[in-house]
């Protein structure tokens, strides 16, 4: 029945009286890159949200590798194997590069830390650079690698990625989407919510697109890429 | 000029005392944004706790030293975990209501506890036994107490207990990133409930030492010891910056200085209102504190 890594049944959410999510289904299985993308405010944000317990479903059903992750805690749903990097980053600026990263493997012994350590830095060879910097002090894109390699420090099973190119100079989006592929190359499966639908659809597998709340097209990413309404609403073709 | 270094030792003294408890403020402001206003009575609770557990232990243990050690471990762990309950029962519960909802909470414990330990220790004074005989020692014309000696030392190795505890521990790291970003610790799988209890811990317990210290010196305690205390040490918590445990430091001896230089060369009259004075001042002209970095928004 559960084959899926994670799946989403008809969940629906709502902030006081506005419906932030209806009627959801989602799945993602194992070693996928899957992408939500919407316009501001179609609750992609709100749906990742409610994966790792920070706003609560009213209603449906998530559940990850068979387990139901709607009782549980934040805390409890990251030492299940979710990692979410936020919108915004929210690294820890008042502690240095290197104590964010041993905060992402805190759950974790101090010698798989080493290990994961190494690997974040040859993913991110920039943030070995600065290592004993205060994360406040780093530019918006070095924070997004932060983040990043932060939450591969809990070595998870399922990477949520919230607006990984907001707010980033270009070229270093592009460094981050090469990152994020070469993440999944490696075996980790990705959900990632993006208002950037071009740079979502080229760097992932399948893709949803969320309008007010409710999923209105799902398929491969290429399909989506495809679909006239796509290319007139979220790529600014014509 | 030895009048002068007299009252300079003094200050530092009294100051290391309300860096102690401006410490327990600043912590919990940091990790919760709330005014612990129930922590000046800690600090009562602390030398009550001292002062009964010296009657038990009395005439039990060879040395001096080895009996204060106990009374105030004994009473650093026994407030640590009042510090706990208090956190768990009254502010726990309201965490997620308005601020203004767990201030007036804290206002409430504080004059629960100050009332309820007038009932269960009654309101007369009780005089805390002297551990350790008094020695008045001569350096160059300075009169130094080895209590104060004492003072000084406990206080110092506290600090830097704390220093290390919050800089270079897996745990004290986690408090960081709390005070830094609660909802984004929990991503990490920080357990936020563990770490804010081991914060009112923690902070309870340098509570409880600050009152054992003072009453090795003032052996007069009772149960409203540490209102005023109390508020002075917040009075230092928000002059070096409120979530800076530096400024915490930094406050209490500039306010400990301030207090002994005004009763030394003023008047003891206007003792406590220095206190009030320096926070209607930095209010007034650096609401941040000395070492607040100010309200930064994150983009």
């Amino acid at each position: 029945m559960s084959e899926h890594l994670l799946s989403l049944r008809r969940v629906s959410c709502r902030y006081g009286a506005v419906r932030a999510l209806t009627d959801i289904h989602l799945k993602v299985d194992a070693g996928e890159i899957v992408t939500l993308i919407g316009a501001n405010g179609a609750g992609k944000s709100t749906l990742l949200k409610a994966i790792v317990s920070r706003v609560r479903p009213d209603e449906g059903e998530i559940l990850f590798e068979g387990t139901s992750l709607l009782r549980k805690a934040t805390h409890e749903i990251a030492a299940m194997g979710i990692a979410l990097v936020p919108e915004g980053r929210a690294v820890f600026g008042n502690l240095t590069v290197l104590e964010n990263l041993e905060m992402g493997g805190y759950l974790r012994s101090k010698s798989e830390n080493r290990q994961s350590l190494e690997h974040a830095f040859a993913i991110f060879p920039r943030l070995r650079e600065r290592v004993r910097q205060a994360a406040g002090t780093l530019s918006g894109g070095e924070q997004q690698m932060l983040a990043i390699g932060r939450a591969l420090m809990a070595k998870p099973r399922l990477l949520l990625l919230d607006e990984p190119s907001l707010g980033i100079a270009p070229i270093l989006v592009r460094t981050i989407y090469e990152a994020i592929d070469a993440i999944n190359r490696e075996g980790m499966t990705i959900l990632v919510v993006e208002q950037n639908a071009h740079l979502a659809l080229k760097h992932s597998h399948r893709a949803y697109v969320l309008e007010t709340g409710r999923v209105v097209m799902e398929g491969s990413s290429r399909e989506i890429a495809n679909d006239p309404k796509v290319k007139e609403a979220y790529l600014g073709e014509i | 000029m030895q009048a002068f270094l007299q009252q300079l030792l003094n200050g530092i003294s009294l100051g290391s005392i309300y860096a102690l408890l401006a410490l327990g403020y600043t912590m919990v402001y940091g990790v919760l944004r709330l005014i612990n206003f129930a922590h000046g009575d800690i600090y009562m609770l602390g030398a009550f706790c001292g002062y009964y557990v010296s009657r038990v232990l009395h005439g039990r243990l060879e040395s001096s030293l080895l009996e204060t050690t106990t009374v105030m471990l004994a009473s650093m762990l026994a407030c640590a975990l009042a510090g706990m309950l208090i956190e768990r029962l009254a502010y726990r519960p309201v965490r997620h209501a308005s601020r203004l909802t767990s201030l007036i909470i804290a206002i409430g414990v504080s004059l629960f506890i100050e009332n309820l330990s007038q009932l269960v220790f009654g309101a007369a004074p009780r005089f805390f036994p002297q551990l350790i005989a008094e020695k008045q020692i001569n350096a160059g014309g300075v009169m130094v107490t080895n209590q104060q000696i004492l003072v000084l030392v406990v206080a110092l190795l506290l600090m830097a207990g704390l220093n290390a505890f919050i800089f270079y521990t897996r745990s004290g790291k986690a408090m960081r990133a709390v005070s830094f970003n609660l909802e984004a610790a929990k991503l990490m799988g920080i357990n936020t409930n563990a770490v804010i209890s081991l914060t009112f811990a923690l902070g309870s317990a340098l509570a409880a030492a600050g009152g054992i210290l003072v009453s090795l010196n003032l052996p007069g305690i009772d149960p409203l010891m540490g209102v005023m205390t109390g508020l002075k040490a917040f009075v230092a918590a928000v002059l070096g910056g409120i979530g800076n445990i530096f400024g915490a430091v930094l406050g209490g001896l500039i306010l400990g200085l301030a207090e002994t230089l005004v009763a030394g060369y003023g008047s003891s009259t206007y003792r406590d209102a220095i206190a009030f004075l320096i926070l209607i001042a930095i209010l007034l002209f650096k609401p941040d504190g000395l070492l607040g970095k100010g309200q930064v928004e994150k983009v």
